[in-house]
């Protein structure tokens, strides 16, 4: 009697049935480390990656969008500077003391624009302050022209973040900040001073008609507008790597995203073939089992066959 | 009476009696023919003695002498065998599969999910670390993380400590239970083989098969049969084999025996694979408390979690106040720090070097392979045992076809054996009218 075999064979088909059919509804090749342990595992560490590129991206976005801000700040410095140079010439050739008063009133305007693009916020949190960035970059004392920095530089002043995995050899941090130290001060004529002090000294000189006055802060200014631009310029880079970086992660993404596809998700096609030929395979040993089921002497003596 | 149809009629008389009992035995056979414990029985009939008459020796009849029961003890052996074997992958499958629902963790879910979001929550305060929605996020997810560690230790520790030990215990009670029975069975088989002049107790050692096909599915049993009809059984211990049914006596097993197969078997390993586990998750966790905090406190500050040593997964908690008097600049540099030891790789207790993740994942790894064996061999062993119960059946399992024949056949001998009594009935009635007709 094969009895015991054939329910045994009978129960093995129903369990692959129901196996083949749970991968197609759930879209997932295995449901338990036990289906697939080591497709199970890589699973698990492809997922965290994707997690981690995801929050790397976002880390790469804040230091574009801290970067930009920066950029568009010195941008602005700029002009500004360029329009207190334009002012300085004005200056020098009406050397009227009527028209005096009024470029004084412009520069002054000019300093004071300056001064509020010192102070710019991204995120609420002021860009030029170092890690001190709940305080404004630069406090500004307009009867003296001193600029105090309130923030802090250095090492200690940077604001890194991760836009990359430091799985390789080589960092994976980017400083996303320039304190007002590096971005305002330069060195002029052998002297430290800064921007917006040659914005104020020129305002003096003006208001006191002094025209060699007015001539040596035009270098000033010159040299001020020269420092702006090269900061923009060491901004720009970095803005352009994270750019690449960007590019760089999003294709890992994709990558990671169809590894992990490949690696988990059902082949529907496959899997629907199989399934069919499965449950054909199943009618057709239950048919069997049927009938033979029907084929003993007992029922063939009392005529109950079928 | 020395021949003649006396005797005649005493053969035909005993092939009624015969066919009565044969037919009663396959009756028997047929009731039984459902019973997996129940072998097939054979009415054994033996020639009566020669009788010697004018004509020469004449044979009498035959008589049934007695049942035998038809069995084959080497296959009963090996099904046993079977048994255990298939009860002890089948068992181990199970709390492997208990275990591995209890340690679940497939990357979005999980303790790797609470990882992730621990080491997200620094990244994100490194952009603006003196927010104090971030400062919030970070210490929910370190609380997270350890609750998560927690939780699943937890579950593991239930079925450690309460699922397993009570699987062992009931498998120990049922055990003696049937150990004792089979000794009392011993004493009765052999009571009532006196009883009967020596003929075997089939229902009894029917009994007696089936007590034991139950045990060898809990332990591994092995049997001989003595001259008297007594079985000796021995179970599989680490040291050797070990006698639990010696005669009349039977002899208990306890949840601290060294038993090696059958369900306590099965229930033994999956306790050991277990306990390998649970250790893991404590090595796992005992580096994450040590490598984050000497991350963080490099800085200055306080630990992020504490945990006891030893059991370190059942203890880690997080504090929620380590944030606080750090300076944005040492937060900032924790956070890129911290968030970077997901691809540090790190050595472990155990002298795995790995990063945090990998590890997470070679424990799933590790349990999803000891199920699938498991499971393998559950397998292997199920289609052996079917193997073998098919073909113990072939030998003592009932044939109700072969039964049918063999009723048609009892039917006709009873039919043919009444057709001489009544023949011999029928020739001494004339015999005794041609006497009785004679006097005058």
């Amino acid at each position: 009697m094969q009895n015991g075999q054939t329910l045994l064979d009978l129960n093995n088909d129903q369990q692959q049935i129901d196996q083949i059919s749970q991968s197609i509804s759930s879209g997932v090749q295995f449901s338990s480390p036990a289906d697939d342990p080591y497709g199970w595992a890589e699973s698990m560490n492809i997922q965290q990656s994707s997690r981690e590129y995801t929050t790397i991206q976002s880390n790469i976005s804040f230091a574009t969008g801290w970067q930009d801000a920066t950029s568009s700040a010195l941008n602005q410095l700029s002009d500004l500077i360029s329009q207190a140079q334009q002012l300085a010439v004005s200056a020098v050739s009406s050397t009227g003391s009527s028209n005096g008063a009024e470029l004084a009133t412009e520069v002054n305007s000019i300093l004071q624009q300056a001064l509020t693009v010192a102070n710019t916020q991204y995120n609420n949190q002021y860009i030029f302050s170092g890690t001190m960035t709940g305080t404004a970059a630069i406090s500004f004392d307009s009867s003296t022209g001193t600029t105090t920095p309130n923030g802090n530089s250095g090492t200690a002043g940077e604001i890194n973040v991760r836009t990359g995995t430091n799985s390789g050899s080589s960092g994976n941090l980017t400083t996303i900040n320039l304190t007002s130290q590096d971005a305002f001060f330069y060195t002029s004529g052998g002297n430290t001073t800064d921007v917006f002090h040659e914005i104020w000294n020129l305002g003096q000189e003006i208001t006191a008609g002094n025209t060699t006055g007015i001539s040596n802060s035009e270098t000033a200014l010159q040299d001020a507008f020269d420092h702006i631009n090269n900061e923009s310029t060491i901004v720009g880079s970095s803005l352009s790597e994270l750019s690449t970086q960007k590019s760089a992660i999003s294709s890992i993404q994709t990558n990671t995203q169809s590894e992990l596809s490949n690696l988990q998700d059902t082949d529907v096609t496959t899997a629907t073939t199989q399934l069919t030929q499965a449950q054909a395979a199943y009618e057709a040993a239950l048919d069997v089992t049927d009938k033979l089921d029907s084929l003993n002497l007992a029922s063939i003596l009392t005529g109950s066959t079928s | 009476m020395a021949g003649g149809l006396g005797l005649t009629l005493d053969t035909a008389e005993q092939t009624l009696l015969n066919t009565q009992t044969e037919l009663q035995v396959s009756s028997n056979n047929i009731s039984n023919a459902s019973n997996t414990w129940y072998a097939l029985e054979v009415a054994d009939q033996t020639d009566n003695p020669d009788v010697q008459t004018i004509s020469g020796w004449i044979g009498a009849g035959a008589s049934v002498t007695q049942i035998t029961q038809v069995r084959n003890q080497y296959i009963e052996g090996q099904l046993m065998n079977a048994n255990s074997d298939y009860s002890q992958y089948s068992e181990l499958y199970s709390q492997l599969q208990a275990i591995q629902s209890a340690a679940s963790d497939s990357g979005s879910t999980g303790i790797t999910d609470a990882l992730g979001t621990f080491f997200d929550s620094w990244d994100t305060l490194s952009q603006d670390p003196s927010d104090l929605s971030s400062q919030s996020a970070v210490y929910s997810a370190a609380q997270n993380l350890a609750s998560t560690i927690q939780s699943t230790y937890s579950n593991l520790n239930e079925i450690a400590t309460n699922d397993i030990p009570n699987a062992i215990q009931d498998t120990v009670t049922q055990a003696n239970t049937l150990i004792d029975q089979i000794a009392s069975l011993n004493t009765e088989i052999v009571q009532a083989q006196a009883e009967a002049g020596g003929k075997e107790a089939n229902g009894l050692i029917d009994q007696r098969y089936q007590a034991l096909d139950s045990l060898s599915q809990l332990i591994p049993v092995s049997f001989t049969t003595g001259a008297n009809g007594m079985v000796t059984v021995t179970t599989n211990e680490t040291g050797g084999p070990a006698t639990i049914v010696s005669g009349g006596t039977g002899t208990h097993i306890s949840t601290s025996s060294a038993i090696t197969g059958g369900q306590f078997g099965g229930l033994l390993t999956a306790q050991t694979d277990l306990s390998g586990y649970m250790t893991d998750f404590n090595t796992f966790t005992a580096s994450l408390v040590s490598q984050v905090n000497s991350l963080y406190t490099a800085n200055g500050g306080s630990d992020v979690f504490s945990d006891t040593t030893g059991s370190e997964a059942s203890t880690i908690t997080a504090s929620d106040t380590f944030l606080s008097g750090q300076s944005t600049e040492d937060l900032n540099s924790a956070a890129t720090n911290i968030s970077n030891l997901q691809n540090t790789e790190v050595t472990f207790s155990d002298g795995t070097k790995s990063t945090l993740q990998s590890y997470l994942s070679n424990i799933q790894e590790d349990i999803g392979n000891d199920t699938q064996t498991a499971d393998t061999n559950s397998s292997y062993s199920q289609a052996l045992q079917t193997q073998l119960q098919d073909q113990q059946q072939s030998v003592s399992g009932v044939s109700i076809d072969q039964e049918m024949v063999n009723i048609i056949q009892y039917q006709q001998i009873y039919e043919a054996a009444a057709k001489v009594v009544t023949t011999a009935s029928t020739l001494m009635g004339t015999a005794i009218s041609m006497v009785g007709s004679g006097a005058a």
